[in-house]
């Protein structure tokens, strides 16, 4: 009895690890026969990696001014040339990497949770408590992201950290609307019955039980949500309101170089291009998460 | 049948949306077109109109007792007053007024308007007030002797140059009375009527050169020529003033021709645009000083020692040449070249050894920490972060804040900065206009704002402001700027210049160093 | 269905006044001073004070908030300090020519979009998919502002293809105000030459506005195309030896577009906000660029007006989405939670 039982035990343990690694396995398969998103997960990863190690490859203190230096074309001594205070462009570039790296993945970490307690609480309790919760979600969905986000950046003022809460307000709502549909989808399931019958407390079940069953849809939602989020940021740098200078922010460098635009095309446009190419990494690979993680795909 | 003849519709469309090419519209040689970034603009009344876009189009839809002619600005001459007259003890001003000017309306201008225009400004009481009420004008103090005589009252004897030049601004500006009062209001700030200020915002009801058709934000400002002026009918019929507030944005459309005038262009731009054999570069020294201010009771900044390393650390040159592309000039007085009192003295140079010694000798001979406040607009975050990096070589490490408007002056205000990068242009066209809020703390201005309380420069500039004799009054400005610039509370950074893209089919512009002075009539187009 | 109607019509007014609350309290922490961008920077300290009494700054928190509660109630949203107008009438200026923008754009994102996403799921995988999907996925990755640059000193500046920003020549004069709309305007009163020169302003930043929507678009059509090319029907059509160009339009893609009513909604929602960048490029007098400048000066009454007005088209333009899925797909029930 009590060997069979271990016996049953290590069984299942050997079955769910198959599992969970043919799991794995298709995942992969997926990953691999969706070249976009091969290319999309590059690009990511190198900007990880270009993050990582800016200090490293970049040629030039990103915030070293050598006015005699102004608006030089790229050469070889300046890959992309230099700004209008004499800056290397390149470098600014590659530091700016991180500044962008670090808005994306700040915002993902304060909206998601935010968004993901107000659904399930909404989704789990129903009633007043829902309906005060998705009209209070409903007023911040209303309002226009970046209207929103320009709103908050004017009242606490012009800064990165500003500029990630502001972009944070206006994202949580949709984490919260989609964690309250998946929080009612499964609320009634039986084993969540009995679970309950079992004596867990209403926190235990939201945490270990329902919240579980939302993330995989609001990673797939943030991931796609990404580089809105990068362009949002770009675009508040791009109207003031976001990073600060020096800060070698891309949207900023784009807005600082648009009076130089005719005549020293490189001061804008390869900041832009870099927001260009980042922002596409992430959708692809964000497109292809989705189709990873969603069912329907796996079986075609 | 019905969506056949849609389509064909459609497809007509589109065909001649492609073919026939983008070709500026005909009949253009009477209309000149300024690209302008004239967002600032919120009211076109005299008595409101307080921005530089603002006072700068009203002047041209206005006359003035007095005004300054195109191309000199030293002193006012006489426009609608043709003569004058002041009492033994300087206090009683009479004006009398030509008596051959119509307003727009074909109302004939009296003395009753004169004297309902400055009442008006008195009562509005609204931000350029105070050029008029500085005097003590008050509602009782103005009365119309005869048909085209005024009698002005003021509360002291005040030297004749400041009251000239102010009956020479904007809000000294004459309005119809009649028409006006026909668009008398009551609103919420003015429950005993707004003497016709809200339909005055975007309506005109002038005697200028010009007349205002249309003013749309973000769109343009138009202005109709008034052939039947006294004194300078317009050579064009029309001035199309386009709002366009990127400089890039000026500058291409000045290139493709589709503006006659890119109204101040950026020293970078000015280089390729120089290239161009179409358009010529048209400047003017600004009356505009860039200074950084220095708030005299935040720690090390107490010390004059610690200001005038500061003052001798900034890198004058390198700032003029490179951010400011040469359209600037170092400049070590607070009155700006082009007013009676301005002098080339240079006091302060580049001078690290000198700057390192004396902040040793201030005992911080390892700098310290600070922050500096400034705008963001071009140039303000450039230049800031210039003076950042001339400030890092004497230890000082400066932590920048950028500031929106709003944000920026409310702090100056409250003198809770420590360094300021600002900028001060004048109300009134004369000296007094910026020797008073650089050296007077009373005057509750940028000496006050800086907490620079020096009741000796504030004595003097009061005792100035009644001097009648011009020369003694200048010399007083002199003597109390050597004061300010080796002990003050600033920084002064340079002068700059407007510089302006005109193209070669546009005559007789004369670059002025503020926009209200600029004049649009003389101007003729090929 | 009515009783639906009615629910959503409350729900609207709840999130409006929500709005109108939240908006107020951002106003409140903004820790700029409105009145320093009325008075100047060179305004002494009186000046300022005496500004703040006449605009009634200067009283209560709670007898603000009643006021301005109470003014909104009545419809009066206050006048802009920027225009000195009332607000309400700046809107009716600036918002047709935002919405003009926004539609045109809308027209060029689907007339492109549903082909895209069609032809991708047609071709699945295949060269043609990749390029569509690479196509409109630049269309959603790239910086408008960025963009619009480009563009202008390309298609202006270089080629002289398009004219110079704006909504119309300088010199032509705008047909008689009904719309706002001047491509309306300007047919109402068959006036030929604004009409060709307001489309032709109106084509680069449109363009501009439009690939935005344009991958969301393509997107949804494509995954919706290839959900309906595996039903049974489709199968049947074929096997009953149906042109296949027959199938996709008629069978096909008529079921596909449903979902794609939805994303198209939502599409016009961001447009109309995405327009506060374009709109400062292109130097196009719409509500976007008012709202923006509204901000940077703090000119809270025209803040306030805008917001709610943004808001409302959003509101409103989901309320008749959600309608019209219901009565494009009558499987839906109204009666959802």
């Amino acid at each position: 009895m009590n060997t069979e039982t271990q016996i049953d035990k290590r069984l299942a343990r050997n079955q769910r690890w198959k599992a969970r690694q043919r799991y794995f396995k298709d995942s992969y398969t997926l990953w691999r026969r969706n070249h976009l998103m091969v290319v999309g997960t590059t690009i990511i990863i190198l900007l990880l990696l270009i993050a990582l190690s800016a200090p490293l490859l970049a040629t030039h203190n990103p915030l070293d001014q050598i006015l005699s230096d102004r608006l030089l074309p790229p050469t070889w001594e300046h890959f992309f040339g230099t700004d209008s205070l004499g800056r290397d462009i390149f470098s600014r570039v590659v530091h700016g990497a991180r500044v962008t790296l670090t808005i994306a993945l700040l915002v993902a970490l304060i909206s998601t949770p935010v968004g993901l307690i107000i659904g399930v609480l909404a989704g789990y309790f129903g009633g007043a408590v829902d309906e005060i919760l998705m009209r209070l979600s409903d007023v911040f969905l209303a309002f226009p992201k970046l209207i929103l986000a320009i709103a908050f950046a004017a009242a606490l003022g012009p800064g990165v950290e500003n500029a990630i809460i502001a972009i944070a307000v206006a994202n949580w709502p949709s984490y919260a609307r989609l964690a309250r549909a998946e929080t009612l989808a499964v609320r009634d399931n039986d084993y969540i019955q009995v679970i309950r019958s079992m004596g867990a407390s209403n926190l235990r079940i939201m945490v270990g039980h329902i919240t579980p069953m939302c993330l995989s849809s609001i990673i797939v939602r943030l991931s796609l949500d990404m580089g809105t989020i990068i362009l949002t940021a770009a675009g508040l740098g791009f109207l003031g309101l976001g990073a600060q200078p020096p800060t070698p922010e891309w949207g900023l460098m784009v807005s600082d170089g648009r009076l130089y635009l005719v005549d020293q095309w490189w001061v804008s446009t390869l900041p832009g291009f870099a927001i260009l190419i980042v922002v596409m990494g992430f959708n692809l690979m964000g497109d292809g998460i989705r189709d990873i993680l969603d069912p329907h795909q796996r079986q075609s | 049948m019905k969506t056949s003849l849609g389509k064909l519709v459609a497809f007509t469309a589109l065909v001649l949306v492609l073919v026939i090419p983008y070709a500026g519209a005909a009949g253009r040689s009477d209309v000149l077109v300024v690209g302008m970034a004239t967002s600032d603009i919120i009211s076109l009344d005299p008595a409101k109109a307080f921005e530089f876009s603002g006072v700068g189009i009203e002047a041209q839809i206005y006359d003035r007792l007095l005004d300054f002619p195109e191309d000199r600005f030293d002193k006012p001459e006489f426009s609608l007053a043709e003569s004058f007259n002041v009492s033994e003890d300087g206090k009683t001003w009479t004006f009398k007024l030509r008596e051959d000017v119509k307003f727009h309306s074909g109302n004939q201008l009296t003395a009753e308007d004169v004297v309902y225009s400055f009442k008006r400004v008195v009562y509005l009481n609204d931000q350029p007030a105070f050029i008029l009420t500085q005097f003590g004008i008050a509602e009782d103090s103005i009365r119309a002797v005869d048909k085209y005589t005024v009698e002005i009252k003021l509360d002291n004897k005040y030297a004749s140059g400041i009251f000239f030049s102010c009956l020479a601004a904007g809000v000294a500006s004459v309005v119809d009375a009649k028409v006006a009062q026909q668009h008398e209001q009551k609103t919420d700030k003015y429950p005993d009527g707004d003497r016709g200020l809200t339909w005055l915002s975007r309506n005109s009801a002038g005697s200028g050169p010009w007349i205002l058709r249309k003013w749309e934000k973000n769109e343009s400002v138009i202005l109709d020529a008034n052939p039947k002026h006294f004194m300078h009918p317009p050579k064009l019929k029309r001035v199309i003033i386009k709002e366009i507030v990127e400089a890039t944005s000026r500058r291409l459309q000045v290139e493709k021709g589709d503006i006659d005038i890119a109204w101040q262009m950026f020293p970078d731009q000015i280089k390729s645009l120089m290239k161009n054999a179409d358009l010529r570069i048209e400047s003017s020294p600004a009356m505009v000083i860039w200074y950084l201010g220095i708030n005299v009771t935040k720690g090390p900044l107490a010390d004059n020692r610690v200001r005038t390393a500061i003052r001798h650390a900034i890198d004058y040159n390198g700032i003029i040449d490179s951010i400011m592309g040469g359209a600037a000039s170092p400049i070590n007085t607070f009155i700006p070249e082009g007013f009676a009192g301005y002098e080339d003295k240079v006091y302060y140079k580049e001078d690290l050894d000198k700057a390192r010694k004396l902040m040793a000798d201030a005992g911080f001979p390892d700098g310290f920490e600070i922050e500096m406040d400034h705008g963001d607009q071009t140039p303000s975050p450039e230049l800031a972060q210039a003076l950042q990096n001339s400030l890092a070589r004497i230890g000082i490490t400066v932590k920048l804040n950028k500031l929106i408007s709003s944000q920026l002056w409310p702090k100056y205000r409250a003198q809770k900065h420590d360094l300021i990068l600002a900028r001060w242009g004048p109300d009134y066209v004369d000296p007094h206009t910026n020797a008073q809020p650089f050296a007077d703390y009373k005057a509750k201005v940028l000496s006050w704002r800086n907490v620079y309380y020096n009741d000796e420069t504030s004595a003097m500039i009061q005792k100035a402001g009644q001097e009648m004799d011009n020369d003694k009054r200048i010399a007083i400005y002199k003597e109390v700027n050597q004061i300010i610039q080796t002990e003050g509370p600033y920084a002064m950074l340079f002068q700059p210049k407007y510089e302006h893209a005109v193209r070669n089919n546009i005559d007789n512009f004369t670059a002025a160093p503020t926009f209200d002075l600029w004049k649009l009539y003389p101007i003729t187009k090929k | 269905m009515l009783q639906y109607l009615i629910r959503r019509v409350v729900t609207l007014a709840i999130t409006l006044i929500g709005i109108m609350v939240v908006t107020f309290f951002i106003s409140l922490v903004i820790p700029a001073d409105p009145l320093s961008s009325i008075a100047g920077p060179q305004a002494p300290q009186e000046t300022v004070d005496r500004l703040r009494k006449l605009y009634g700054f200067d009283q209560p928190i709670y007898i603000q908030f009643g006021r301005y509660a109470n003014r909104l109630a009545h419809g009066d949203l206050g006048t802009s300090f920027q225009t000195g107008r009332p607000v309400l009438e700046d809107i009716a200026k600036y918002f047709p020519a935002t919405f003009e923008l926004a539609t045109i754009a809308l027209f060029f994102s689907i007339i492109v979009g549903i082909p895209l996403g069609v032809l991708s799921a047609v071709y699945r995988n295949s060269p043609i998919d990749h390029f569509s999907r690479v196509l409109s996925l630049i269309g959603v990755s790239m910086p408008v502002f960025w963009l619009g640059l480009v563009f202008l000193l390309i298609f202006y500046f270089k080629l002289g293809w398009f004219p110079e920003p704006g909504r119309l020549d300088i010199m032509l004069i705008e047909p008689e105000r009904l719309t706002g709309m001047l491509l309306v305007d300007s047919l109402i009163a068959l006036d030929w030459e604004v009409f060709f020169d307001a489309l032709k302003h109106m084509f680069l930043p449109a363009f501009v506005l439009g690939l935005y929507g344009l991958a969301g678009i393509a997107r949804i059509v494509r995954s919706s195309m290839l959900d309906v090319l595996s039903q049974e029907y489709i199968k049947t059509a074929r096997i009953k030896g149906a042109r296949e160009f027959i199938v996709l339009t008629r069978h096909a893609l008529r079921n596909a577009l449903i979902p794609a009513v939805t994303i198209i909604g939502l599409t016009y929602g961001g447009l109309l906000e995405g327009s506060v960048l374009t709109e400062t490029i292109f130097s196009w007098p719409g509500l976007g660029r008012y709202l923006g400048t509204a901000f940077l000066t703090l000119d809270l009454n025209a803040v306030v007006g805008g917001t709610m007005l943004v808001a409302l088209t959003f509101c409103l333009v989901n309320l008749v989405v959600d309608l019209l899925y219901a009565f494009l797909d009558p499987k839906i029930t109204l009666a959802r939670s």
